[in-house]
């Protein structure tokens, strides 16, 4: 190899990321993204009445589950889908074991001028 | 007794508004500035109270001991993961918004069982409390994740938010 073509190398060697594709069991989304470090695309879901679900890796076995909230709302900020139920998680089951994206409440503080 | 709301601790907003806590260094309460804050996991043993002491409302201390805590080694560590990418918005009017990057487990091989909750607290301070709470969120049931990724997905309203 010659001086200067290995001198490019070493200036311009550059490895992309892997690239990961994605795809949801229960809308018709797919993505892919380039990240090195371990990632889960997420994406509002159709198929899930609009919750935020994880996508999972092209060709997984599983089933993508939306859980209702096992507890009363009350004035809970919670994640609401599109039927007006509060949904508490997101299981992903596989063949080797389950994720699970809990949808977490916010928590609040409201102020008084009395 | 058992979980039964999210809220903010209302000794954080008081020490916040009497200059006990800072943005910065051993006493750092700011949610933007301080260098850590994390999210640790909890069953249904403990019973949550935002109007607890500032000293109660810390990591290892009143209903935040480790017995109440859920964790699995180095996948979610005791002590709970790193809340990234933390922000202080105005969304709208009366409104103000602490939010987040949604906080995975650190590896996809996590094994968590009858998670409830999560504590989030500053790891950063010190002094006068160490490890003390901004808030705690209560999922709203128990949740389960077996050698897979347990992820906390904030809402879109924020970890916690303020309106005046």
């Amino acid at each position: 190899m010659s001086k200067e073509v290995s001198q490019k190398f070493k200036d311009a060697l550059l490895l992309q990321p892997p690239e990961q594709r994605w795809e949801c069991p229960n809308c018709d989304l797919k993505d892919v993204t380039r990240e090195s470090q371990p990632h889960t695309r997420f994406h509002s879901c159709g198929g899930l009445k609009g919750i935020t679900a994880p996508m999972v890796p092209a060709g997984t076995r599983c089933e993508v589950k939306a859980n209702v909230r096992e507890d009363y709302v009350g004035d809970q900020d919670v994640h609401w889908d599109d039927e007006g139920k509060p949904i508490m998680s997101v299981t992903t089951t596989r063949d080797d074991g389950q994720d699970c994206a809990v949808l977490a409440p916010c928590a609040g503080v409201r102020g008084e001028v009395q | 007794m058992a979980w039964s709301a999210s809220a903010v601790f209302r000794a954080y907003v008081t020490d916040l508004v009497q200059g006990v806590v800072e943005n910065q260094g051993a006493t750092s309460m700011d949610w933007v500035e301080v260098t850590t804050a994390k999210a640790a996991l909890y069953n249904n043993t403990g019973t949550p109270d935002k109007d607890v002491a500032s000293a109660s409302s810390a990591y290892n201390t009143g209903q935040w001991v480790t017995g109440n805590e859920v964790a699995d080694g180095a996948n979610w560590a005791a002590g709970g993961v790193a809340i990234t990418g933390r922000t202080v918005t105005n969304p709208s009017t009366g409104v103000i918004m602490m939010d987040a990057t949604d906080t995975p487990s650190t590896t996809s091989t996590a094994t968590l069982a009858a998670v409830f909750g999560c504590l989030v607290y500053s790891d950063s301070i010190t002094t006068p409390v160490a490890d003390q709470g901004f808030c705690f969120n209560y999922f709203g049931g128990t949740n389960t994740v077996t050698s897979g990724t347990f992820t906390i997905v904030w809402h879109a309203n924020g970890v916690f938010r303020a309106t005046v």
